[in-house]
């Protein structure tokens, strides 16, 4: 379990933005891993309300500025740390599978399919295609399926290839009636 | 079932997946039951936004399930068709049969 985050900055009109800026980032973070890991809303407001309180006043940010950077940092900390987090404590790694592809599903898909579509193409990679046609081959099969999964699956990968085969369609007419 | 409701062939296809599989649809068998029957080659990702698209009709209901070690801990979300979902099914299945009639017919 993680500590509690440090709250208190010393002398802290002494310290340069820059510096402030690095404690933000750390305490930040440390108050997102709270949350994730069970703090009380109250609590977690109680600590938000001081960190607002001690930077504002020696930094001369706005609460909006700090609250903006919070929820940056908190967005992330859901992208990128918290998959990672989750991967070292639930989840174990399946053997064989491409670790490339499995970090690029937790990089793409939802929060809410982080778990479910991943869990099912690993079922399968084990159960059925590994031991059907090899090593190499379910690995290419489990890129494939990566990458379809992607494209179908995340709105802005989704968008590309609609956009990019319709640029492609306009062209080729283009070229068909010029 | 009309308009947008209709149901298109993957939809479709899906739906009767989930009535043949009863309690153990999930993602690999939904997608298995697919390509076992009708020899495509589906992807995970089309599954489940077909699945995403039906729960939003309220054709289909989810719940997130057990996890097991071949899934390296990671849940499962299992799937069920509801009543709604059945009506569509059945009302495309007989449209679908009154044009083969055509086709017999003509």
């Amino acid at each position: 379990m993680l500590g509690e985050p440090k709250m208190t900055f010393g002398s802290k009109q002494e310290l340069p933005r820059e510096e402030l800026e690095h404690r933000l980032d750390e305490v930040a973070e440390r108050l997102v891993e709270l949350y994730v890991l069970g703090i009380s809303g109250e609590q977690l407001k109680h600590r938000i309300g001081e960190l607002h309180t001690d930077l504002s006043r020696f930094s001369g940010w706005t609460k909006q500025e700090l609250h903006e950077r919070f929820i940056r940092r908190y967005l992330i900390y859901e992208r990128f740390i918290r998959p990672a987090l989750i991967h070292e404590t639930d989840c174990q790694p399946i053997a064989g599978t491409p670790k490339t592809a499995c970090f690029l599903l937790d990089l793409f898909l939802a929060k809410t399919e982080r778990a479910t579509i991943p869990g099912d193409l690993a079922e399968e990679f084990t159960t059925s295609i590994l031991p059907t046609y090899g090593a190499r081959r379910a690995r290419l099969w489990f890129w494939t399926q990566t990458l379809r999964t992607i494209a179908t699956r995340n709105p802005v990968c989704r968008w590309i290839l609609v956009e990019g085969l319709a640029r492609i369609g306009e062209w080729i007419f283009r070229q068909i009636g010029g | 079932v009309e308009g947008n409701d209709r149901l298109g062939r993957f939809e479709e296809l899906v739906l009767l997946a989930l009535v043949r599989l009863r309690e153990n649809a999930y993602g690999v068998t939904i997608r298995r039951e697919i390509a076992e029957r009708t020899g495509r080659d589906v992807s995970f990702g089309a599954v489940y936004t077909t699945l995403e698209r039906l729960e939003r009709k309220g054709y289909v209901s989810s719940r997130l399930g057990d996890s097991t070690p071949e899934r390296g801990g990671r849940a499962k979300r299992y799937f069920r068709i509801e009543a709604p979902g059945i009506r569509a099914l059945n009302e495309t299945r007989e449209a679908v049969a009154s044009m083969g009639g055509l086709v017999h017919a003509g």
